[in-house]
């Protein structure tokens, strides 16, 4: 079992080794005549195939095509050489056709959404690790709903007899809203504290005057489950940005594949064919 | 009633699954089922409870999954309490909705259902629909701007690309078969058409004269590099050894961008045998080609400009480059003065005055020879001869051909020399000869010797124009008095083109005529002394022709290299470069003067009998010596004046550089 700095260092490597190979064929190319381009065209169409087919692997978990972490280190480090590839192939020349704009803009929207995928796969699991309790994505809104049943019943524990308790008030005008839906799920992926809980917790120290020793209690423990439903959001804004990326690179990477393959047949008529 | 409580096991450990295309409608709310929808996507939550009746009361059958069995247990039917319960925690049934990955898969599916349209779009973009219409298919298929040169080109896509005629289903079979881009490139011969009838060869050149060309082993030796690009690269000539256009030629690379250019690697990408550059391991430059005219100017220039007045009293000497060699109207190529200018006022008179110091003519040129007593017929003038063919040189046969040549002498002329000459021979060439004796008055003069003969003449003979009849009025001899004589030329031409024998001895038959003829007319004392100069070269395998005019100045109309002397010349103007350049910058620079080369006698006469030879390997001397790749090399450095190929190289060799454009 190698160590994660050893394969981080080992990926690295390899990674810089097929660019560092990939620079020297694009300029002995240049060294012949004839399509460098076509050479250039099909090892990049490759390469795509081969990252899109870790998408196939983890849909057939049964067949023995190796273990997913190794895909997946695959995917990255092919997915970056991709780009040196790519910028080989168009020679660093900007298109003028609807299709060359649309291919080059598929292209960079998966390479780009990967960057993205990448980054937030870095990152987030560790502040996901950092909140504490493992949640499932799926489940949320029911841990949710079961805060916001703690928390009443809590509430109506609160409540007197003559329906004065400056809890359920409290509750009605400042939790109910908080509990209602999911907040600051943009300022929460950037590491932000959130408007709403930042304004719902400084409230609630301000409520704290007003109450009695018993209500202080109550209003302490609709603290730790109001926390609770702060960092439920934040659970719901790094997992839902970890699924939510993949709408986004897995169809374009379709899109890709179709205009790739789509563009070498062109490529090759409207070149005089490949005979 | 029942006989026990239904086991309903669903989902017992509450197991999530992501999987599944539908979740329960309520999980928003947060409170889904447990099971959630079934594999059709409809919701279970009717059949979650089925009340069971013992006889005496109703019992909860709600599964473990749905919260177990509950505390107050069914509700009995008010009007039949026997017969039917309901369960008092049931809620309405859900609208399953889509899960995560589900609403993934749908996105995925819709984007690649647009893509696949976006395609058909395309698809239908490129064929015949668009083919006339340069803005449709260029607006919606192009991998980069054209060239300036090809930019106005009003046919669209469908003037360069066969493919853009076709229909989208023949795509397939176009990409994967197609020509390899040769049906493309016939399609630039439409407008380039100037590539000759092997355009598509390599160099649009005869492949034969390639193979001619290629020096050494035909082995490849290619460097690692070239092979890794050679492998990088596609395949660049059919099986045909056709080469598309586009092989080097790569259009859609913007306005400005250079079509013909190359790399020196490029260059030697084909080439067998490769080398780093033009100081480095390029072949060097081949020996000059024979000269067409031969001037030595060793000898000219160290002996005959210092010491001319003796001989030749009224002479001009060249002493200067530039005096003879002067530039064409582009720069480029260095012409030659006229012999008037440059060699007439010493050897005009040596043609001209046949009593001068040195003339060129040392013996007769006798056409008509009267009343031969000789036995053998050989001795008879070659001119007499070659009329009277078998016939006997007496002189009734001597009579009957002035007589002939009198009466209809062209016609008569004519009518033997289609009659002997070769089959190959031109009918101009052998009009120029018959032109040439009736301008020169030949006939006037052979009817003049006609009359004076029947009449007994008693004068010392007379001349017509060049032509005279000596004092004995035995012999009619032309007096070549002018440079480039019509009569001595025409009849050059005519016998070097039918000689068989030469430069070996002729024959004493009739097989020998042109031969002994053409060695009477060129020998080193012929009349003219013409191929003093002008040197003999063979042609088409067995003929030889005269190199009457110098090749030099001007440009071959297929060749390999190319070089203007414009940008040289003026790097020679310049004091600064003048310095760079080295050796004082002068023409000596490249074109020095070959001191080891002094000769009085052409070189080309060097045959035993003192005949010039027309084969290539003995040169007729200029006194300059071959210009060397490390003349060029000195200043044709990657760093310097640059040492790309296609500075001096034509690669379509019919083309003629244009050097006017040229620096």
């Amino acid at each position: 079992m190698i160590s994660f700095a050893t394969r981080r260092a080992l990926g690295i490597g390899l990674t810089t080794l097929a660019t560092t190979i990939v620079a020297i064929l694009s300029v002995l190319a240049q060294a012949g005549i004839g399509y460098t381009a076509h050479a250039s065209g099909w090892i990049l169409l490759g390469l795509i195939v081969f990252l899109a087919l870790y998408n196939i692997r983890k849909a057939v978990p049964f067949l023995p095509l190796g273990p997913s972490s190794a895909w997946l280190q695959f995917h990255i480090y092919i997915g970056l050489v991709t780009f040196v590839v790519f910028v080989v192939h168009v020679d660093v020349s900007v298109p003028n056709g609807v299709f060359e704009c649309v291919l080059t803009g598929a292209y960079l929207s998966v390479f780009v959404s990967g960057l993205v995928g990448l980054y937030m796969t870095r990152v987030f699991p560790a502040r996901l690790t950092m909140l504490g309790n493992e949640v499932i994505f799926e489940q949320i809104p029911v841990i949710r709903r079961k805060l916001q049943d703690q928390i009443e019943e809590l509430v109506v524990a609160s409540n007197p007899r003559d329906g004065t308790s400056l809890i359920a008030e409290f509750y009605r005008s400042h939790i109910c809203p908080f509990l209602s839906k999911h907040h600051d799920l943009a300022t929460q992926l950037t590491r932000g504290t959130g408007t709403h809980w930042h304004r719902l917790s400084r409230a609630i120290d301000d409520q704290g005057r007003y109450l009695g020793d018993e209500e202080r209690r109550i209003m302490d423990e609709v603290y730790v489950l109001a926390h609770r439903k702060f960092q439920l959001d934040t659970q719901y804004a790094l997992q839902g940005a970890l699924k939510v990326w993949l709408f986004f690179h897995i169809p374009a990477t379709w899109a890709l594949l179709i205009f790739a393959v789509l563009h070498s047949v062109l490529v090759h008529a409207w070149s005089g064919g490949m005979s | 009633m029942k006989d026990g409580p239904k086991e309903n096991r669903f989902n017992e450990k509450a197991y999530q699954h992501p999987h599944q295309d539908r979740v329960c409608g309520y999980l928003a709310e947060g409170l889904p089922c447990s099971t959630g929808p079934d594999g059709q996507g409809r919701c279970n939550v009717q059949s979650l409870c089925s009340p069971w009746y013992d006889g005496t009361l109703w019992h909860c059958t709600r599964p473990k999954a749905f919260g177990n069995r509950c505390r107050e247990g069914p509700i009995p039917d008010p009007l039949s309490p026997a017969s039917a319960a309901r369960c008092p925690h049931e809620r309405p049934p859900c609208r399953p909705v889509r899960s995560l990955r589900s609403k993934r898969r749908l996105v995925t599916a819709m984007t690649a259902t647009v893509a696949l349209g976006v395609c058909l779009f395309i698809l239908g973009g490129s064929s015949g629909d668009f083919s006339n219409s340069s803005a449709g298919t260029t607006a919606v298929m192009s991998p980069g701007p054209l060239s300036a040169h090809h930019a106005t080109v009003s046919q669209g896509c469908s003037a360069c690309h066969s493919a853009a005629t076709r229909s989208p289903l023949s795509l397939l079979s176009c990409a994967f078969g197609g020509s390899g881009g040769i049906r493309e490139s016939y399609k630039c011969l439409n407008c380039h058409r100037d590539l000759g009838k092997h355009a598509l060869q390599p160099h649009s050149a005869d492949p034969t004269s390639l193979l001619a060309n290629q020096q050494g082993s035909i082995l490849a030796r290619h460097s690692a590099t070239q092979l890794l690009s050679r492998l990088l690269t596609t395949r660049k000539t059919t099986e045909s050894g056709q080469l598309a256009c586009a092989t080097c030629h790569q259009e859609h690379r913007g306005a400005a961008f250079d079509l013909t250019s190359m790399t020196n690697a490029q260059c030697q990408s084909c080439h067998t045998s490769t080398f780093h550059s033009l100081s480095d391991g390029h072949p060097e430059f081949p020996e000059r080609k024979r000269a067409d005219l031969h001037f030595d100017h060793v000898t000219h220039m160290t002996l005959h400009f210092h010491s001319f007045e003796r001989l030749m009293p009224n002479g001009s000497p060249r002493m200067q480059c530039s005096d003879c060699h002067t530039p064409d109207s582009s720069g480029s190529m260095m012409r030659l003065a006229s012999f008037e200018f440059m060699c007439a006022s010493c050897h005009g008179p040596q043609i001209r005055d046949h009593d001068s110091s040195a003339p060129a003519r040392l013996h007769d040129l006798v056409f008509i020879e009267h009343d031969v007593k000789r036995s053998d017929r050989h001795d008879a003038s070659p001119f007499m001869e070659f009329m009277l063919g078998d016939k006997s040189t007496d002189s009734r046969a001597v009579d009957q051909l002035v007589k002939a040549l009198a009466t209809d002498g062209a016609e008569t002329v004519r009518r033997r020399l289609h009659l002997i000459c070769d089959q190959s021979t031109e009918s101009a060439t052998i009009e120029a000869c018959v032109t040439a004796l009736r301008e020169s008055h030949f006939f006037a003069a052979i009817s003049a010797y006609r009359a004076s003969l029947q009449f007994r003449d008693e004068s010392d003979g007379f001349t017509y124009g060049n032509w005279r009849l000596t004092i004995d009025k035995r012999k009619i001899v032309y007096d070549c008095r002018k440079h480039a004589d019509p009569v001595v030329k025409a009849w050059i031409d005519l016998l070097a083109g039918n000689v068989r024998q030469y430069p070996r001895p002729p024959a004493t038959d009739e097989d020998g005529l042109f031969d002994r003829f053409f060695r009477d007319m060129i020998g080193p004392e012929s009349t003219g002394r013409c191929l003093k100069c002008h040197s003999l070269d063979t042609v088409d395998g067995n003929q030889l022709a005269v190199n009457w005019h110098s090749q030099h100045g001007h440009r071959s109309s297929e060749s390999f290299t190319h070089f203007s002397h414009k940008p040289h010349l003026t790097l020679l103007s310049n004091e600064k470069e003048k310095h760079a350049v080295g050796t004082g910058g002068r023409c000596e620079t490249c074109h020095a003067l070959n001191n080891h080369s002094f000769s009085l006698v052409n070189q080309a006469f060097l045959l035993d009998d003192g005949m010039p030879s027309p084969t290539g390997s003995e040169c007729s001397a200029t006194g300059v010596t071959s210009v060397r790749r490390q003349h060029c090399a000195r200043c044709h450095q990657r760093s310097l004046a640059g040492d790309n190929c296609l500075l001096c190289h034509n690669y379509h060799v019919h083309k003629k550089a244009d050097m006017s454009s040229m620096p």
